[in-house]
């Protein structure tokens, strides 16, 4: 799976940590999701998608983005 | 996360936060570890005459608990979002595995007499290393 969390959460200027805080989960767990090294669950999938004010499917993709 | 200004948390994006599950996670694991601990205890006093099962009792609860492990993994382990104690799960996931695909076999050739008999602290290590030998490879995965 793959995701933009990076680029949002860089448009935001938060940090990995800052990120983490919000989603009540550790800066590695971030880490993972940002690199397609962990596929989140979809209850933090969801909450991500909200905290960004975006569908799942924004931020989440089977594909990779052009 | 002490270094967050508390100030600046609810500034930027929407006032969102999840709930904490790390409670329910830990929690979860320490059941498991205290089951897994009973199962031991029990199979220890079946060995030593205290507990007395038929074969086919003791046979179906080993079938029953193998089916619970695969049945909690798939649910809890999707469930759970930090690297490191999923890491942890799997590689023991993975050595408990090993270690029945190992030691079942063997129990059953040492019966017909086709194996030694099986030795507790061999398999013990075979755990262990498959255990230990996942949890390398996917550390060293992710520090790729």
């Amino acid at each position: 799976m793959h995701n933009r969390l990076r680029l949002l959460r860089a448009e935001r200027g938060w940090t990995q940590a800052e990120l983490a805080y919000r989603l009540n989960v550790s800066r590695q767990a971030v880490n993972a999701i940002e690199t397609g090294k962990h596929d989140p669950s979809l209850s933090l999938a969801f909450l991500i998608a909200r905290l960004f004010d975006l569908s799942v499917e924004q931020v989440f993709t089977d594909q990779p983005r052009d | 996360m002490t270094d967050i200004d508390p100030s600046s948390r609810l500034e930027s994006g929407k006032d969102v936060r999840a709930p904490n599950r790390r409670r329910i996670i830990y929690t979860i694991i320490v059941l498991s570890l205290l089951l897994g601990s009973a199962v031991g205890v029990g199979m220890v006093m079946s060995k030593g005459g205290a507990l007395k099962f038929m074969p086919v009792t003791a046979w179906s609860l080993a079938a029953l608990a193998a089916l619970l492990i695969a049945v909690f993994s798939a649910w809890f382990y999707r469930w759970v979002d930090e690297v490191e104690v999923k890491d942890n799960l799997w590689a023991n996931t993975v050595g408990l595995h090993v270690g029945f695909a190992i030691g079942a076999p063997w129990v059953f050739l040492a019966e017909m007499g086709h194996a030694p008999e099986v030795n507790a602290s061999i398999l013990l290590l075979i755990i262990i290393g498959s255990a230990a030998l996942y949890y390398t490879a996917v550390k060293l995965w992710r520090m790729m």
